[in-house]
C-alpha cells in the first residue's frame, strides 16, 4: 500500500497551524490513518494526532488502544496548573474521528476501521465500488459517535456489534484506489456521487496540493462544501 | 436557507439573556431557594458553559458576543458589573476574564468503586440574584433591540443573535408583543433575532414545553408568550429533540410554568447555535 496523494485544507486557509485534522502512515506501509479532530474540544489537534499515531503503531481500535490514547493525551498536561476555564474545557473531553486502513498484503485486503463521519470510498478501475460507514449523504446531518480523551465516553468500544458497525474488509488490487476523507468533503463527494455528477471523480485524479487546494477554496465560496478543516488521502496498491 | 451561518471568529454570533428581576422572583421555588436564585444559578452556568466550548489550549475563542440585561424595580440594567458594566454585549474572552468572583462548590462525583465522593469546583460568578419592584417588560425588549440593531449592523454575515428571556409575571408598562415583534424584525443575512421566552413557575402546575399552536394554553398571558416567540429553527428543532422533547417545524421557543429543571433545559436548547469553527 502508498499514499498516492494527501492533502489537507484547514479551514481558516490563513491559519494552517490551526487545522485539527490528522493523518499520518506506517514506514512499513501497512497503515494509513486519518482521523479529524472536533471543533469544541480543548485540544482535539494533539488528541486526533494521537489517535493516528497509534493507529499507525498497528495497536488497531480497541478499548485497550484507545485507553492507552487516554493515557498519552491526560500526560500532555497538568489540569492543576490551568486556569479555570482551561482546565474545565480540559476535563470536558476532547473528541475526534477516526478511520484507520491496515493492509494484508498476503490476503490482498485492507480492514478499514472507521469511528465517527469520516469517510472512505473503494474504487476499482476508477468505478465506486464501496461506500463506508455512510451509505447516503444525508447521514452526515446526524451526531456521530466520536473517540473521546475520556474513557467513560467510549462505551461504544465494547459494543458486542462494534466490528459490524465500524468495520469494513475489502479486497483490493493494483487497480484499486481507497479514499480516505473528513467530512466536509466526504459529504461533498457522497453528494455528487448520490446527484450521478461526475466531478468526484477528480479525487481519483488530483495530484497536486496547490489544486487541491484550489479546489477547496472554490467549492466553499460557491457553498457546495462545507468550510471545515478538509482532508483527502488516496492510496493505492 | 437560513440559520446556517457557521460561527466563526470573524463571524460570532451573540447571546443576550433577558432577566426579569420583579419581586414575584423572590418567591421560593423547590426547596430553599428563590426563582432569582435559581435563574441565577443557570445563567452562570451556561455562561461557564458557553466558555467552555471557546476555550481551546491556546486560549478563548470569540466565537460569542454575550450579554445580559436584567429588569425591574430600577428598570432595565445591565446585568454586569465591574469590567463588563460599560456596555452591553462582550465577547466570551471579555466575559471568561472578568466574572465577579470565583466559588469553591461541592458536587458528587463517581469514587471508581460504585460509591461517589464530593469533589470541590470552581464556579464562576457574573450575575447575581435581583428580586425587586414591577415587571418593565416593554423597556427591556426596546433596550434589546437597540443593541441588537448596532450587533447585527456590525455582523451582516453572522448567525443572528438569540434572545433568551426569563420572566414570570405580566408586563407593567404596557403590550410588550409590539415591541417583541420589533425585536424578531432584527437580522443579519443569515436570518432574523431568535427570542425565546421562557415563564417560571413556582407552583406545581404541568410545563408547556415549546408548543406549536395556542390550543392548550391555559390563558391570554400565555398566548401573549407564545406570539412573542419565534419558530425554532431546524437545527433546534433536531436538538430539542434529542433531549426527549416532541417538537417539530410549528414549535416556538417558549416554554410556560416552567420549573428547575425545564429552565436549565431552556438555556441549553436555546445556546445551541449551529456549528462552531
Amino acid at each position: 500500500m502508498f499514499v498516492d496523494f494527501a492533502a489537507s485544507v484547514a479551514k481558516d486557509s490563513d491559519a494552517e497551524h490551526l487545522n485539527e485534522d490528522s493523518y499520518l502512515f506506517s514506514l512499513d506501509g501497512r497503515v494509513a490513518s486519518l482521523s479529524d479532530g472536533a471543533s469544541e474540544s480543548f485540544d482535539s489537534k494533539s488528541w486526533a494526532a494521537i489517535l493516528c499515531a497509534i493507529s499507525c503503531a498497528g495497536l488497531g481500535v480497541s478499548p485497550e488502544s484507545i485507553s492507552q490514547a487516554v493515557k498519552e493525551y491526560a500526560a500532555i498536561y497538568d489540569p492543576s496548573t490551568l486556569s479555570w476555564s482551561k482546565s474545565m474545557a480540559f476535563e470536558r473531553g476532547n473528541f475526534a474521528t477516526l478511520l484507520s486502513c491496515e493492509y494484508n498484503k498476503e490476503r490482498s485486503e485492507v480492514e478499514v476501521v472507521a469511528v465517527g463521519d469520516s469517510v472512505v470510498i473503494i474504487c476499482e478501475n476508477s468505478e465506486l465500488t464501496r461506500r463506508f460507514p455512510f451509505d447516503d449523504p444525508e447521514q452526515f446531518n446526524e451526531r456521530p459517535e466520536l473517540l473521546s480523551t475520556r474513557n467513560d465516553l467510549n462505551g461504544f468500544l465494547n459494543d458486542p456489534f462494534f466490528n459490524t458497525k465500524h468495520v469494513l474488509v475489502s479486497p483490493v488490487s493494483s487497480r484499486t484506489a481507497v479514499l480516505l476523507m473528513t467530512d466536509a468533503i466526504g459529504h461533498w463527494c457522497y453528494k455528487a456521487i448520490a446527484e450521478r455528477r461526475e466531478e468526484w471523480r477528480l479525487l481519483l485524479s488530483i495530484d497536486s496540493v496547490v489544486e487541491f487546494n484550489e479546489f477547496v477554496l472554490e467549492s466553499r465560496k460557491d457553498k457546495v462544501m462545507k468550510i471545515d478543516d478538509t482532508t483527502l488521502v488516496r492510496l493505492r496498491f | 436557507m437560513t440559520y446556517t451561518a457557521s460561527i466563526q471568529r470573524s463571524d460570532p454570533t451573540a447571546f443576550l439573556f433577558l432577566v426579569d428581576q420583579s419581586g414575584s422572583m423572590g418567591d421560593r421555588m423547590a426547596g430553599e431557594r428563590t426563582k432569582a436564585q435559581f435563574v441565577a444559578d443557570v445563567l452562570n452556568r451556561t455562561l461557564m458553559n458557553l466558555v467552555t466550548r471557546c476555550t481551546k489550549s491556546e486560549g478563548v475563542r470569540d466565537y460569542f458576543d454575550i450579554g445580559v440585561l436584567g429588569y425591574g424595580h430600577s428598570g432595565v440594567s445591565n446585568g454586569f458589573s465591574g469590567a463588563l458594566g460599560g456596555q452591553i454585549l462582550h465577547p466570551i474572552s471579555a466575559i471568561e476574564a472578568n466574572p465577579l468572583l470565583i466559588e469553591d462548590r461541592t458536587k458528587k462525583v463517581p469514587d471508581g468503586t460504585g460509591g461517589l465522593v464530593e469533589q470541590t469546583v470552581k464556579f464562576p460568578v457574573w450575575f447575581q440574584p435581583v428580586s425587586n419592584g414591577g415587571t418593565p417588560m416593554r423597556a427591556a425588549l426596546t433596550s434589546a433591540a437597540e443593541a441588537l440593531v448596532a450587533w447585527c449592523d456590525q455582523h451582516p454575515n453572522s448567525y443572528p443573535p438569540t434572545v433568551l428571556h426569563v420572566t414570570d409575571g405580566e408586563s407593567t408598562d404596557g403590550d410588550p408583543e409590539e415591541l417583541a415583534t420589533m425585536l424578531r424584525q432584527i437580522g443579519t443575512n443569515d436570518g432574523q433575532v431568535l427570542l425565546l421566552n421562557i415563564h417560571v413557575s413556582a407552583n406545581d402546575s404541568s410545563p408547556i414545553k415549546f408548543p406549536a399552536s395556542e390550543n392548550g394554553l391555559p390563558d391570554p398571558y400565555a398566548k401573549l408568550l407564545f406570539s412573542m416567540s419565534s419558530n425554532l429553527p431546524e437545527h433546534l428543532v433536531k436538538f430539542a429533540q434529542e433531549k426527549g422533547y416532541f417538537v417539530n417545524s410549528e414549535s416556538r421557543g417558549f416554554v410556560f410554568n416552567a420549573d428547575a429543571a425545564e429552565i436549565v433545559e431552556f438555556f441549553d436548547i436555546g445556546t445551541r447555535a449551529s456549528q462552531l469553527r
